[in-house]
């Protein structure tokens, strides 16, 4: 069931009255249970692409599919109450009891009362609030926290399949917003409901989301789980847009190249050697440098082998008794994860990076691995540079 | 202090003269005021829904209230003739403006994102009206109640100029014979009628507004629901 969709945006653009065009032909899927986020700079057509899956606003042209039915055929009013709807302003009605707020789509969907109330208290449970403590209070009498917990509680009220979120921790203050994230992931873990939510702020959506839709100027630019975002496959915006800072993910995704953008001088440069001069040059080279090893390349300086400065003497004749050609080696398109395991499984201090071409640009050393795997598990753990050697 | 003595005399001599003024008074008084409350809700309404009439009807309203109110009541007299139509039809154009101007605004005040999370969770556009406008307008709109009461009681006083009742025709009477106590028989119970209806919308609005309206707001001032009442008219 997991994959049934949920959601099908078909060439779906939006131009506004005043010749805003504010999404621009947007093709995408939702599976159900799907967390999907939808982030981007202001004016990017994120809310408007939302709005227009509770039919809050009209495609202009294209088509939305909700569960393999287009939307344009279908009541709003009745398309709505199956749809859970929370906005940034929280938008409780001041002049109703928490609970006549939580029950407010129950009510429209005329559930009899005793089920409403039980429903009320059930949902209240469930993020901690006391039933007999909160039931009867009002909005105004509850922290901006709170008052987002109870309107969250009521999009999920009447059990929809799908909630759409609009920016909806977006004016809690960092710690609140925080715990909120935690909870509602909890919520989400436990009732697996299709979750389209809206965003701005990146550690927002790496943090909630499953699939990550990024939007700008009106169209989508890229769309991936949080690891494949923060990792190689992120376009230059989406890049720019996330931040170095946030660059964190999975090492297992994350490409070496990736990860050394920022660090090249953390790549140890061993000389270049040609194969194809002999084992002279390659000594002379190697004693020049004073390097135990060499990077063995041929005439177009692609990888050929490690050259051990220990195999050769200036009278050494035969290059072939000195070259490492077992020597651990990866690509920058490798993932960090293919590093480790080269370094564990040949027992070497460090690894060979090569570049798309095959050209050597350095070697990684053990250290320098166990970093990145630090600094991409844990963006927000201290930066501990390893000191330039 | 004689005046007083003559006027308490007068008013305990001629009590159920008085009194029936006072009726009549109050009965075209609150008339009027029922028909302007009957008109303007409604009109009200439509307005926050066709917002391009705002100006017209609005404007119109503004208008009547320049008029004077004797040159509106001769006025009338071709329309309605003489008595308490005309006076009734003449009140009720004044009590237009603030019962209008309240409903209107009372409703386009109403927070924009409480209409939008109703509209997103499946009301339809009379929920919207019933379930969260028009409980968050109410205390607007009964402060413009409360203001064209006083106003329509006040001029009501007028209609005894164009042959109708109310206790303008004491106030009349005396002017013309030159009777202070009469005068004042007149006068005073109008401007307790005046002060009666001013206290009693007054504590209409109270009982009206919504109490989780009413209730101490968590903290500082967190909400971002706090309702407005600024541009509209307030007793």
């Amino acid at each position: 069931m997991t994959n049934e969709l949920m959601v099908t945006f078909d060439h779906v653009s939006k131009v506004f009255p005043d010749g805003t065009r504010a999404v621009e032909d947007v093709n995408l899927q939702i599976d159900q249970g799907e967390f999907v986020v939808l982030i981007g700079p202001s004016g990017c057509g994120k809310t408007t692409s939302l709005k227009m899956i509770n039919r809050l606003v009209d495609p202009s042209s294209g088509t939305i599919y909700f569960k393999g039915r287009d939307i344009a055929e279908r009541d709003p009013v009745e398309l709505r109450r199956q749809i859970g709807y929370v906005i940034q302003e929280v938008g409780l009605l001041p002049h109703l009891t928490i609970a006549q707020n939580i029950a407010i789509v129950p009510r429209l969907l005329k559930w009899d009362r005793a089920r409403q109330l039980a429903r009320v208290d059930e949902l209240l449970r469930m993020v901690g609030m006391d039933p007999a403590v909160y039931r009867r209070r009002y909005p105004r009498e509850l922290s901006g926290g709170q008052q987002q917990r109870v309107g969250v509680l009521r999009a999920l009220a009447a059990d929809p399949e799908i909630v759409l979120m609009d920016e909806p921790f977006g004016s809690l203050d960092p710690i609140t917003r925080g715990q909120l994230q935690d909870e509602f992931k909890k919520l989400q873990a436990e009732f697996k409901k299709t979750i389209v939510f809206v965003t701005h702020d990146m550690d927002e959506a790496l943090k909630l989301g499953d699939k990550i839709v990024v939007m700008r100027q009106g169209r989508v630019v890229q769309v991936g789980a949080p690891a494949e975002l923060t990792g190689g496959g992120a376009s230059e915006f989406v890049r720019h847009f996330i931040g170095q800072r946030r660059m964190g993910g999975d090492p297992a995704i994350i490409a070496i190249g990736e990860w050394l953008q920022n660090r090249a001088h953390l790549l140890a440069r061993l000389p270049l050697v040609d194969i194809a001069a002999g084992a002279r040059a390659a000594c002379d080279e190697l004693a020049r440098a004073g390097a135990e090893f060499g990077l063995g390349v041929d005439r177009n300086g692609c990888w050929v082998a490690l050259v051990a400065a220990a195999a050769l003497t200036p009278t050494t004749a035969e290059l072939a008794g000195a070259l490492r050609e077992d020597a651990p080696v990866v690509s920058v398109n490798d993932p960090l994860k293919a590093a480790a395991e080269r370094l564990v499984a040949e027992d070497c201090p460090w690894v060979v990076v090569l570049d798309q071409g095959r050209r050597p640009l350095g070697v990684l050393g053990r250290s320098e691995v166990l970093m990145a795997f630090i600094e991409t598990l844990w963006p927000d753990s201290g930066r501990g540079e390893v000191k330039e050697q | 202090m004689t005046v007083w003595v003559k006027f308490i005399k007068y008013v305990i001599e001629h009590y159920d003269k008085v009194l029936l003024y006072t009726e009549q008074h109050l009965y075209i008084s609150m008339v009027a005021l029922a028909l302007g409350f009957a008109f303007c809700l409604p009109v009200g309404i439509w307005l926050t829904r066709h917002e391009r009439y705002v100006p017209l009807v609005i404007g119109a309203a503004n208008i009547a209230e320049t008029i004077p109110s004797l040159a509106l009541l001769g006025f009338l007299i071709f329309i309605f003739g003489i008595g308490n139509t005309n006076a009734i039809a003449a009140l009720f154009l004044y009590a237009l403006l603030p019962m209008l101007q309240n409903t209107y605004t009372g409703i386009k005040n109403v927070d924009r994102f409480l209409i939008e999370a109703g509209r997103g969770m499946g009301m339809t556009d009379w929920q919207i009206l019933t379930m969260v406008e028009l409980p968050l307008a109410r205390p607007v709109i009964v402060a413009g109640v409360r203001v064209a009461s006083v106003w329509t009681i006040g001029t009501a006083t007028l209609a005894a100029a164009i042959g109708g009742g109310g206790l303008g025709r004491l106030i009349f009477a005396g002017l013309a014979t030159i009777r202070d106590d009469i005068m004042l028989a007149g006068a005073v119970p109008a401007a307790l009628l005046a002060l009666l209806a001013d206290w009693t919308f007054a504590a209409v609005e109270k009982w009206i507004t919504p109490r989780g309206l009413r209730v101490r707001q968590y903290g500082s001032s967190r909400s971002k629901t706090k309702r407005k009442t600024e541009g509209a008219v307030k007793a």
